[in-house]
Parts: structure tokens; C-alpha cells; sequence
């Protein structure tokens, strides 16, 4: 019976422990979901009021861009990330060193490669990519190439006055753990008009 | 990916094995940015527009050093290998706080002078003398320490000579001070991010290695070779200047020394720095340099209280509150680090000492209310605190920074605040005001942590506080920090003030404690005022272990230096920017006030440039200013006559560059025109799936298990 009794317990801590992963991981999963629904909301809200909106008290990035990928059918809402990158578990977020496409100089946007940046490995070249503004300017870009940096030992020489978007996602695309040092880089070139 | 082996064998016994992938340290990327000269293919900068680096001949670099003040003259050699005339644009860093005042630009014989001109105004003043033919060149800054020049109508062939001046202090880290020429041309300095207080002593401008020019890894004359000329006299004995180039060093006396390159030139693929120690004196030693420009006098300041580590000791009753960033994005290594460094601290902090922590996310945690004494009890419960902190949530620091300000303290105690933080937050203005208001007689420090702190708000928050600032990565967080605890908590000289009898305005206007080996360094500004009207001294006071200290500077202490106006202007143009940033200091007047006073001392900054123009013209209206017949493709090897003869001639001329070479092509180059772009790139990915095998892995070991008892009985 005590035998019996201990492998329950070690069949109990063994469930104990897969609930507490399958938390973890649902955790990101949610919040990615639930907060693109809350954002949508917030963002509608900015674009009628023409003012930032928070999505929920206690967050501390603001929606301020959408962005549209009409051939993979994405429409996500680009926060203004912060330095840490808190706010990449809620959605895409524009680096904050880079600038909005009002403002004639490189875009760049962060998206997670397993939540909402699965998309950017499906991106060919030539595809458009559609931003749209809180005043609700649209700005079109097309994809004109791709690299892969590691930001360890890389950089990229970009010209400040060129209109390029970049979507930045982590490398490579099926690692199992976060952490990797490199990135994969979708460079994309506005449409002047 | 993972790997993974599961083997069960008659259901009685498991082996598995995880092996797990090391996580790397992640880091942002540093974006290269082409510096040098530039030729512009069109008349307009516009995008796709290819542009060519042009190949540096030479580089003279003189620096005059009076005291700690430095005047460095930079004069570079440039051509126009192509048939054409060409419009050049030309990019340099430059050490942070360096004060541009002087272009010059050579046409054959002459010397055209630039002179300063409010930026639009510069901008068009040049871009007329470039419709007329006439040759013309601008300097303007963009960022603090990034200039650029522009120079039109330069005929082919045309050697161009580029002369600059500028201004700047020696550093002094840990007793050494240093001169650092940076190499101007195609080389890359870390982002301002790094230009920090370093406890270990490092230069704060570093030249990084690893960072490489793209153009330079690939085209054939990376050669560029410069001269350096030092005339070092300092006023002081120093040790012999130490360089890792080889020297040749002429002793004029103990404080005088004039220094050449051994080899007389170096290719310009690092830094020259040189460095030296002051022959240590017991004293405190003293340094004033004084200059009269128009009916002002101007000083600067230097005082090295001299003070060993060792003899410090303890600030007597201190409170320290230290406010802890827990917000998600500390998670991980950051938060485990800054745990054993606060436990750490605790262990070893003294009984009589004050303690309190304040934690935050978006939400604050206090640990007490007010600080308490650090007694056995007192600190079991801080620890339990500390070890009970977890990682979650967003960043708000407004309110526990207020609260930490407020806090009841008793009037003998000292208060230090310090925070850490990897400053991710959003109310950058309001933080800093705050703490700028209401910091009185505390003390505000902050440790930046991580690899992308927001260094415009850390800096920004420890010269609000008067307090200092320090980065910590990964691997250096534990003895950083630790150091910086040991010494804020043994100040040498607290409460420093600057009395003078005379009306006067210095910056900083508030002076931060000394700790350790800083030394108090000083502008001053006394309005119609000689030198000679000086009569009382001018004192400084403080608290040296809670004794009155005293420092009394005397007329015949000042020594007569150059260019004090200039530095004092540009703090004082710095301190304006902190006010504003801040909001203690509208836009508009901030943006007049600085414009008059970069007019009034001749300093290039965000809003003045300095404009140079020939009063001939060079080119014909008929000819065309830049023709697309520079060929992108150039045949490799093929060298214009007129370069070959000139390249010949300089070298003839200078026994320096006769291993050029020859100039094979020009290189199409990515042109950055504004300011650095930092892209930082942050961790984009998360273990989701990880954490799902991991989930189902141990359900299915349950299951099994669950089947295998009940099969037992």
C-alpha cells in the first residue's frame, strides 16, 4: 500500500508540474490573443478620438499604428514598444529609436516569431505591406529583402533618410527557447508618392 | 532544438535526458554609420541617390594642451579623383562635450574662415555661394557629437584641405587622465550609451574594434595614415604620457612634454589615446585656468581632493532607500542579479546604518515606511523581502520615486535613493522633474541594468538627483554595483558649495558629492570682472566626515588659459537642454537662449552653424556642378592622371603616404545625413513551445505511472 501510496504522490507532483508548464505557456498564448482583441478595441478608440488610448490600466505601451499584410490576411495593431520589450507580448511594437512613416525615415516594428510575427516567415518578395496611422494616413510599402544579422557581432548600415520598413523577428524560426541572437530582418520600401 | 531521449524499460525504470540549450546573452545591435567624405552624386540628397566615399590622402592632427584643456586642430587632406566638379559631404564624431569653433578651408594659398550663422541662415548662405560657382563649406552638428561638413564646387583633381578646431577637457578617471583623438574617418565609437561613468576607469568614449566599417572591410585603400602632434603642458609634474603607439617624447620640463609618433605616422585603424598620471602630493591639488573675453572673466576648475579608498570611511548615519524595478522586463538574469547584490548589501551593512526597499511594477511594494535602523531583526525581515520578489507586471516609477523622496527621514540622517532600473518607462519628463524638485538634501543614484538601458533618462535622473549613474551588464552587475554601494556610502566631501563674494553664475549649479577619486570640476562666469579685481578668494565648503571641509582659490592660483568661454557656453547650452527636457524651460526660449549664446561664443550646435564661402567663383555657370559621368563602374586599376600626379606630388611632399595605394575606385557607400539610428533589437521570441513539450512530457509520465499502478495491483 505504501508503494502505492508514493507513486499517487509522484503521479500527482508529475501532473502538478505539467499544469504549472502548460500554464506558462498558455500565459503567453492568452496574453497574446486577449490582448490584440483589447487592442483593436483601443485602437478604434484612438482613430475616432485621434488620441492615444491605453488598452488597460496598468499597460504601459500605446497602440499607434496598424498594420496590414493584405496577402497573409494580418491585421495587428503596433504598439510603441519601450526599450525592455514588455510590450512585444502583447502585440508588434515600433522600436522606439525608429521613427513613424509620417516622419520620412526608417520604420522598424518587433514581433515575436511564435505569436504574432509566425507570419513573417511566409513573407515573399514583392508582397505589400499596408501602415496606417492614427490620423488614419495609410502608407504602403513593398518587401525588397531579406536578411539575417546577429546582433551580437552585427550591424546594419541603413541610410537615416530612407523610408524603409523593417520587421524584425527573432531567429531561427523553430528554436525552442528564447534567447537567440539573431534576427531576421524583412526590409521593405515605401511607396512614394 | 531540443534533444531528447526517453527510454522505458519494462516499465520500471525511466531515463531521460534534457538537454537544454544555453540561452546566449542577448544585446542590441550597434548601427554602423559611415563616417569621412562623401562625394553626392545630385545636387539633393535624396534617397537611391548614389554616393561615393572619397579617399582621404592624409591626416595632421595638432593638440595644444594648457593644463587640462585641450585645443585640437584636425586638418585633413582630401581629392577629387573624379572629372567633374563634385559637392562633398563630410561626417565626424567627435568626444562628447567638444566644442567646435573654428573651420578653415584651403584653396590652393588661401584660407577661407567660417564664420557662425544660425543653422537655416547657414544653410542658405551656402547654398547660394553653391549656385554661384563660388566654393563654399558648412559645418553643422545635428547630435552633440557628431558634426558635418559640406564643401561644393571642388574641381577635379582639386586637393581639398578641411581644417577644424575644437575644444575639449582632458578626462580624469581613477587619478589617470587621458587625450583621446578619435580617427575620424570611417571609424565607428560606441553609441552615447556607453560614454558612462566607469568605475573601472575606462575612457568614456571608447573606440570599439569590433565595430567595422563595411566600406572599410572591403575596398583597397583603408590606408590613411595620420600624423599626431601633442604639445602637452599641463602646469602640474606628471608621470611619463603612456600610449600604446609607439613615441617620441621630448621632456621640457616635468609638466611640459612634446610628443610625436614614433613611426611619424599611423594608419587610421584605431584610436590614439595618451594617457598620464599626476605626481601624487599628499595635498588636495588645485587647478584654475581664467580667461577675460570681452568684459567677463571666465574660469575653470579642477580640484582632485586626493583621498585614498582606504582611508574613507564610513558615512556616519545614512539612510539608503533603494528603489527596485521588478516590472516584467527585468525578469530573468536581471532580477536574480540585483537580488544577490541587495542580499549581499545587507548582510554587510553596519548596524547604525537606515534601510528601507521599495519594489515596483505598476504597482509599489514598501518594505517599511520610513527607513528603518539596520539591526539583526530589521534585516531578517529585509531579506525575506528581498527573496520573496518576483518579476511581473509594467513599469511605473513615478509613484515609488515620490514615495521614496517623501519619505520621513531624520534630519541627521543622510538620504540616499538609489534605483534600479533598466529605465524601460514612459514618463521620462515627469520623473525627472520630480526628482529635480524635490531631491533637497537627498541624494538620487541610479544603476542602469541590462543591455539596453534608456541612458537619457538614467543620466538624466542622477543630475536631477545630484547623484551619479552607472551601467551594469550581465557580467559586470555584481562588483559594479557593489562598488558603487561602498561608495556612496563613504563620500569624501559632502555638501560642496562655492562661495564668492562677487556675482557670478557656475555650472553645475548644484555639485554632487565627491566620491572616491572624482574630482569637483567647475565653470564660472564673473560679469564684469578682471582678474586682478579678485581680491577675496573664491571658497569652496563641504563636509569631510561630517567636519567642515575648506578650499580657498586665490587670484594668483588662476592661470591664464584659451577657450574657457567656449566650454562654459557649451555646459551652459547643456544644462539649458537639461532644462528643457525636463520642462523647466519652454522650446522657444531655450531654442533663442542657446542660439545667442552659440552666436556670442562661436560654437557649432543644434541651431548655429559655421559657414565658410570663397569670394571667387570656381565654377561656371555652364558647367555642371556634379555630372553622372562618375562612373559606378569604374575599371578597377585604372587611375585618373590627375589624382596619380597629386597623390605623387603629396607624397614627394610628405614622406607619409608614398605606400599608398594607388585609388583604384570609388566605393558606393550607405550615407547616414542625420543622427545615428540605434535599432534595439529586443528578445523576439518566447518558450511557449518549450514550455508546452515540457507540459506534455510530464503528462504522459503521469499517465504511464498512473496505468503502471494500477496494473500493479
Amino acid at each position: 500500500m505504501k508503494r502505492k501510496a508514493s507513486i499517487l504522490l509522484f503521479v500527482f507532483l508529475l501532473l502538478a508540474g505539467g499544469g504549472y508548464f502548460a500554464y506558462e505557456g498558455l500565459k503567453i498564448e492568452l496574453k497574446a490573443r486577449v490582448a490584440q482583441i483589447l487592442l483593436q478595441y483601443s485602437w478604434h478608440k484612438t482613430l475616432t478620438t485621434g488620441k492615444n488610448y491605453q488598452p488597460w490600466p496598468s499597460f504601459d505601451g500605446t497602440p499607434i499604428m496598424l498594420l496590414e499584410i493584405p496577402n497573409h490576411n494580418i491585421t495587428q495593431i503596433v504598439l510603441k514598444g519601450n526599450l525592455s520589450g514588455q510590450s512585444l507580448a502583447f502585440g508588434p511594437s515600433l522600436d522606439e529609436n525608429s521613427f513613424l512613416p509620417h516622419e520620412q525615415k526608417v520604420t522598424i516594428i518587433s514581433s515575436h516569431r511564435d505569436s504574432h510575427g509566425v507570419y513573417i516567415k511566409k513573407l515573399q518578395l514583392g508582397e505589400e505591406i499596408r501602415l496606417q496611422d492614427q490620423h488614419k494616413n495609410w502608407y504602403s510599402y513593398t518587401i525588397d529583402e531579406f536578411f539575417i544579422i546577429n546582433v551580437n557581432e552585427e550591424q546594419i548600415a541603413m541610410e537615416n533618410d530612407s523610408q524603409h520598413l523593417l520587421l524584425v523577428t527573432c531567429f531561427p524560426f523553430d528554436a525552442l527557447r528564447s534567447g537567440s541572437p539573431y534576427r531576421y530582418v524583412v526590409l521593405a520600401k515605401k511607396h512614394l508618392i | 532544438m531540443i534533444t531528447m531521449f526517453v527510454e522505458i524499460k519494462n516499465m520500471k525504470r525511466f531515463y531521460f535526458f534534457i538537454l537544454l540549450i544555453i540561452l546566449p546573452f542577448s544585446s542590441q545591435a550597434k548601427i554602423n554609420q559611415p563616417y569621412g567624405l562623401f562625394f553626392v552624386q545630385e545636387n539633393e540628397l535624396k534617397e537611391g541617390q548614389d554616393i561615393f566615399e572619397v579617399p582621404t590622402l592624409k591626416t595632421l592632427i595638432s593638440v595644444e594642451v594648457q593644463g587640462l584643456l585641450t585645443t585640437t586642430t584636425v586638418k585633413q587632406y582630401f581629392i577629387n579623383p573624379t572629372n567633374t566638379f563634385t559637392e562633398a559631404i563630410y561626417l565626424f564624431p567627435l568626444p562628447d562635450k567638444s566644442a567646435v569653433d573654428q573651420l578653415r578651408m584651403k584653396i590652393g594659398d588661401r584660407y577661407i574662415n567660417g564664420i557662425i550663422q544660425k543653422k537655416e541662415q547657414a544653410e542658405a548662405t551656402y547654398e547660394k555661394a553653391k549656385k554661384q560657382g563660388k566654393k563654399t563649406s558648412l559645418i553643422s552638428s545635428s547630435r552633440a557629437n557628431i558634426f558635418k561638413t559640406k564643401l561644393a564646387n571642388i574641381a577635379p583633381g582639386e586637393m581639398i584641405v578641411v581644417e577644424f578646431r575644437y575644444q575639449e577637457k582632458l578626462m580624469l578617471r581613477e587619478g589617470e587622465y587621458s587625450l583621446r583623438i578619435p580617427t575620424v574617418i570611417t571609424h565607428r565609437y560606441k553609441t552615447p550609451q556607453d560614454n558612462v561613468i566607469d568605475v573601472d576607469g575606462e575612457p568614456t568614449v571608447e573606440y570599439d574594434p569590433e565595430i567595422h566599417s563595411p566600406i572599410n572591410d572591403k575596398n583597397g585603400y583603408t590606408i590613411n595614415p595620420y600624423t599626431i602632434a601633442v604639445d602637452l603642458n599641463t602646469g602640474f609634474n606628471i608621470t611619463m604620457p603612456k600610449s600604446i603607439d609607439p613615441l617620441i617624447i621630448d621632456q621640457i620640463s616635468p609638466s611640459h612634454f612634446s610628443i610625436v609618433l614614433a613611426n611619424g605616422t599611423m594608419p587610421s585603424t584605431k584610436d590614439f589615446v595618451l594617457s598620464f598620471k599626476p605626481i601624487i602630493t599628499p595635498d588636495p591639488y588645485v587647478q584654475i585656468y581664467g580667461e577675460e573675453v570681452g568684459n567677463d572673466l571666465f574660469l575653470y576648475g579642477l580640484i582632485n581632493p586626493q583621498v585614498n579608498l582606504n582611508d574613507l570611511h564610513l558615512a556616519d548615519k545614512s539612510a539608503i532607500t533603494i528603489v527596485a524595478d521588478v516590472s516584467g522586463s527585468m525578469s530573468g538574469s536581471s532580477l536574480r542579479q540585483m537580488k544577490s547584490i541587495l542580499i549581499d548589501f545587507i548582510n554587510t551593512l553596519p548596524e547604525h546604518q537606515y534601510i528601507n526597499i521599495i519594489a515596483f511594477d505598476d504597482k509599489y511594494y514598501k518594505l517599511f515606511s520610513s527607513p528603518k535602523q539596520a539591526t539583526a531583526y530589521n534585516k531578517y525581515t529585509t531579506l525575506k523581502f528581498i527573496k520573496n520578489l518576483h518579476d511581473g507586471g509594467g513599469t511605473k516609477m513615478f509613484a515609488p520615486i515620490y514615495e521614496a523622496l517623501f519619505e520621513k527621514t531624520s534630519l541627521l540622517l543622510d538620504h540616499q535613493i538609489i534605483l534600479m532600473t533598466d529605465g524601460a518607462i514612459s514618463s521620462e519628463r515627469e520623473t525627472m522633474a520630480l526628482v529635480n524638485q524635490y531631491i533637497g538634501n537627498k541624494r538620487f543614484h541610479v544603476v542602469g541594468i541590462g543591455s539596453a538601458p534608456n541612458s537619457y533618462l538614467i543620466k538624466g535622473l542622477a543630475r536631477a538627483g545630484r547623484g551619479s549613474f552607472l551601467y551594469v551588464d550581465d557580467f559586470t552587475f555584481k562588483d559594479k554595483a557593489k562598488e558603487l554601494l561602498f561608495k556612496i556610502n563613504h563620500p569624501v566631501i559632502k555638501n560642496l558649495e562655492l562661495q564668492l563674494s562677487k556675482q557670478h553664475e557656475i555650472l553645475p549649479k548644484k555639485f554632487s558629492d565627491v566620491i572616491a577619486n572624482d574630482p569637483i570640476s567647475f565653470f564660472l562666469k564673473i560679469p564684469n570682472v578682471k582678474k586682478e579685481d579678485l581680491h577675496q578668494p573664491i571658497v569652496l565648503t563641504g563636509l569631510q566626515s561630517s567636519q567642515p571641509w575648506k578650499f580657498e582659490i586665490h587670484q594668483e592660483d588662476i592661470q591664464m588659459g584659451k577657450n574657457i568661454n567656449q566650454l562654459w557656453a557649451r555646459e551652459k547650452i547643456d544644462d539649458m537642454m537639461f532644462n528643457n527636457a525636463i520642462g523647466f524651460l519652454d522650446t522657444g526660449t531655450y531654442k533663442k537662449k542657446a542660439t545667442d549664446l552659440a552666436l556670442q561664443h562661436s560654437l557649432v550646435t543644434e541651431f548655429t552653424s559655421l559657414v565658410a564661402v570663397d569670394n571667387q567663383v570656381s565654377r561656371e555657370n555652364n558647367q555642371p556642378l556634379i555630372s553622372h559621368k562618375i562612373a559606378q563602374n569604374r575599371p578597377d586599376g585604372w587611375v585618373d592622371p590627375d589624382v596619380a600626379k597629386m597623390t605623387k606630388l603629396m607624397g614627394l611632399s610628405n614622406g607619409g603616404i608614398d605606400n599608398l595605394i594607388p585609388i583604384q575606385s570609388l566605393q558606393r557607400v550607405d550615407l547616414n545625413t542625420s543622427p545615428i539610428l540605434r535599432a534595439n533589437f529586443v528578445q523576439t521570441a518566447t518558450s511557449k513551445y518549450f514550455y508546452f513539450i515540457l507540459a506534455g512530457i510530464l503528462f504522459t509520465f503521469s499517465l504511464t505511472l498512473f496505468r503502471f499502478r494500477r496494473r500493479l495491483y
